[in-house]
């Protein structure tokens, strides 16, 4: 049976609209939104027989490259829109206090790869005597990087215990190594996050293998 | 000329788009496993939803007035110790099940975390159907629970945590149409029971933690058109937006300010008035958004036809405790107030006050009385004209300096409901005493608020859960008397939160669960007295049910412990030297209907 889908809506960001309006860096509905769904609206009826989440994503998705996962070679940029623009340096990164959420970049374009909530990572600077020998062989410098969805429920792991220089998931409290190759260290969690290896090019910071594990919670996806 | 230009932009745009949204259309028909077809389904109206007969139970709180009663009486503080389990159905799902059993006509609803929805034959416990949410498959949300669905016409509807709101039929669970009412990927994902008003079903988006401006949003239930939409925190030109003081870092906090309507509202059907609760202001800290932030921290009419804002009242100002409205008041009429009689509106807020109210009957809400109902250092006393709280600001959180207070964000109560009983004249409130945090406040600008990132003003790692006490416990059951405004009896706990909502009954039984031990119990109405417990499999944090079929009595309640119940007991847990706080509480979700052995 065809479905009913209504999905105007005040939410969808203009960039996602093949990138014909400005962006809205906060996502907040305005009125040149909902001018956007007056014309949405009239093309709806067409499409009637989608499900709405899909639409949604749909409606959101960016270039098949932005949602590539990081691949060799690639660079890195800040996940916030405030200061999503510079290739991340080696130099850029103190001994930190956080540990940073940065997306990939593919050198040869420029197109930066946030299409997908899988493409969030975690990465900062230790200190490389305190990296297990396993992380050291990942990192670039004393640089770590890790996928910031958690293994138990997906969201984004972005706290920090700064007693134990340990990651903490916000949503149910998962805690994580990143000296440690990501491991749990407790929480609900499954399993580590998993890693990323780095290495440098001219500065940069530079993605030298796939990451070495699934991303995200559940079972794998095929 | 250029905005006929502009327009033509979009419209290409949206061309595109369409083409995008037919590769990704996929097939409803595989959502749902149907075992049988529910035959002479009974029609849900206005009527019966008014009416609230007591062998139904319809609403998620049984009745439009939010009380979460039942009228039913067989079994009663007589005989309810021989109370005995009649059947149980795994939900064969893990985390926080927080939906209720709801009952027309004999079937059973529930809905679980992931957002499935049971359909059963409610005498039985055979399945007839079970619908599962196609959410994303990298939805992240930080509640994943559900707490119930709609019933409407010949429908039930079920929000998704993906932001939508699905109408299934209610034969046979297939998905006939839906709404996209909240995106889940910046933060406003749903956990409410959708509410159905005559022919409209209402529900609105979390996202208090997130940076998400708050919304209630009505969904035509044929057609899933949106019917209006109203946010909850005023835009320029509307009244209240003044309260949004446009100074310091951040003059635009209003876009991004809170205010989630994330638990379902009550209605008064003579008035024809809804009264909706407003959540948090986002972030936490109240000086990052100067003002007294209407409507954060409060309750508000609104008409039910259009999502017109016809009145409020805002219990805290400029709130910075995550202390959310979010819990509609409960509508009780004839509330004695002095010699006279009012119709009024009575609730016990996540504040640790117990707040007594007027309503007009055209959405005017009008202080009477507020009480604490636990212990809270942030309030230095209530105007008592007014009710406005004085602060005592060694207890207000603010940006940049480690602050404590009492009760903790989880509140006085948290989201369980409270109940109100007609025959007792008392009101029955799952309560947390004792129980304070600290945190120190931080200006998140590494990230954007609505991008899907935690953006409460805190890093979690650095909040602080502790016993003001650590001899004392922590959860309890309160009864008060309504009309004479005073605590009748309190049971303790101990060494345990409470996350139990409470069901009370004609037949004198107040009925909880929500404590560590997983036990249900069931307390004298009148005197507090336990009357009978049993353990569950897990604890259960849903609301219980009472409803009939074929003239025998019938509680239901679904255990099945999650979220943050599960994450405070083991904080907690863990700080405690007593031995006495149980910390391995297992977790499984599984239907539990109890009633007493045939004669």
């Amino acid at each position: 049976m065809k479905q009913k889908i209504n999905n105007k809506h005040d939410d969808i960001e203009q960039e996602a609209c093949c990138g014909c309006a400005q962006t809205n860096q906060n996502n907040i509905t305005d009125s040149k939104r909902r001018n956007l769904l007056k014309y949405l609206a009239l093309a709806i009826p067409a499409v009637n027989c989608f499900t709405g989440n899909t639409a949604l994503a749909a409606i959101k998705k960016k270039s098949p490259e932005s949602k590539l996962p990081p691949q060799v070679g690639d660079r890195f940029t800040y996940f916030s829109k405030r200061l999503q623009g510079p290739l991340i340096k080696i130099s850029d990164l103190a001994k930190s206090d956080k540990q940073v959420l940065v997306v990939p970049v593919d050198p040869k374009t420029g197109e930066v790869r946030d299409g997908s909530r899988y493409n969030q990572i975690l990465i900062q600077k230790l200190s490389k005597e305190s990296l297990s020998t396993e992380t050291q062989q990942m990192s670039a410098d004393g640089i770590v990087a890790y996928s910031a969805i958690c293994t138990h429920a997906g969201c984004p792991v972005t706290g920090w215990v700064k007693e134990e220089e340990n990651y903490m998931c916000p949503c149910h409290q998962s805690v994580f190594n990143p000296k440690e190759g990501g491991g749990v260290v407790s929480g609900p969690a499954p399993r580590k996050l998993p890693a990323l290896a780095l290495t440098a090019e001219n500065d940069e910071l530079v993605v030298a293998a796939e990451f070495n594990s699934w991303i995200g919670f559940g079972k794998p996806r095929r | 000329m250029k905005s006929l230009v502009f327009k033509m932009k979009y419209l290409s745009c949206c061309i595109g788009a369409v083409g995008l949204i037919s590769a990704y259309s996929v097939s409803a028909a595989n959502l749902t496993t149907l075992n049988k077809k529910i035959e002479n389904y009974k029609t849900v109206t206005h009527k019966r939803l008014v009416e609230a007969a007591p062998q139904d139970w319809l609403l998620p709180k049984g009745n439009y007035e939010g009380w979460m009663y039942s009228k039913l009486k067989e079994i009663n503080s007589k005989n309810v110790s021989k109370l005995k389990p009649v059947w149980t159905y795994s939900t064969n799902l893990d985390s926080g099940h927080e939906a209720p059993a709801q009952v027309n006509n004999g079937v059973m609803f529930v809905s679980t975390p992931y957002n499935n929805v049971l359909a059963l034959n409610a005498k039985t416990g055979q399945l007839y159907w079970r619908y599962k949410h196609d959410n994303p498959y990298d939805l992240s949300v930080m509640h994943n629970t559900s707490r119930g669905v709609a019933l409407w016409g010949d429908k039930v509807y079920v929000a998704g945590l993906d932001g939508t709101l699905n109408a299934l039929d209610a034969a046979t669970g297939e998905r006939l149409c839906q709404s996209q009412i909240g995106d889940w990927s910046i933060g406003a994902y749903i956990t409410s029971a959708p509410t159905p008003v005559k022919g409209k079903i209402l529900v609105g988006p979390s996202g208090g933690e997130y940076g998400v401006r708050g919304f209630l949003e009505a969904m035509d239930a044929e057609t899933c058109e949106t019917a209006w939409k109203t946010y909850s925190v005023p835009g320029p030109g509307e009244a209240g937006h003044e309260t949004w003081k446009k100074e310091g870092k951040r003059p635009d906090a209003w876009k991004y300010g809170g205010g989630s309507m994330w638990m379902p509202g009550n209605y008064d059907s003579d008035e024809d008035i809804l009264y909706w609760g407003v959540g948090n202001g986002s972030p936490w800290l109240g000086d990052q958004r100067p003002g007294d932030n209407l409507y954060v921290a409060s309750s508000i009419a609104m008409d039910p036809d259009t999502g017109k804002i016809k009145g409020h009242y805002q219990y805290h100002y400029n709130d910075s405790w995550d202390w959310a409205a979010m819990n509609a008041p409960m509508l009780i009429d004839g509330l004695k107030d002095g010699r006279k009689k009012v119709k009024g509106l009575v609730s016990p807020q996540r504040n640790g006050y117990m707040y007594w109210l007027e309503r007009d009957g055209k959405g005017k809400i009008e202080y009477l009385e507020g009480k604490p109902f636990v212990a809270n250092n942030a309030f230095k006393s209530l105007d008592p004209k007014t009710g406005r709280p004085t602060y005592d600001y060694d207890h207000v959180p603010v940006t940049g300096k480690r602050v404590s207070y009492c009760p903790s964000l989880w509140g006085g109560k948290n989201w369980p409901y409270e109940s109100y009983n007609p025959d007792t004249g008392m009101m029955y409130v799952p309560a947390n005493d004792n129980i304070c945090n600290s945190f120190e406040g931080k200006f998140q600008d590494d990230v954007e608020p609505a991008s899907g990132q935690f953006w409460a003003g805190i890093d979690i790692p650095d909040l602080d859960v502790y016993l003001a006490d650590q001899n004392k416990g922590v959860g309890q059951m309160q009864a008060w008397d309504v009309n004479k405004r005073e605590k009748v009896w309190q049971h303790d706990y101990g060494k345990t939160m409470n996350w139990g909502p409470v069901l009370s009954t004609a037949g004198n039984i107040v009925f909880s669960a929500g404590t560590n031990d997983r036990i249900l119990r069931a307390f004298d109405a009148k005197t507090g007295e336990v009357l009978w417990e049993f353990p569950l499999n897990s604890t259960a944090i849903a609301p219980p049910v009472a409803y009939e079929v074929d003239g025998k009595q019938y509680i239901a309640i679904t255990a099945g412990y999650g979220v943050d119940p599960h994450w405070t007991n083991g904080v907690l847990a863990a700080k405690d030297e007593s031995g006495e706080w149980i910390s391995d509480v297992p977790e499984g979700g599984v239907i539990w209907v109890f009633a007493l052995p045939d004669a």
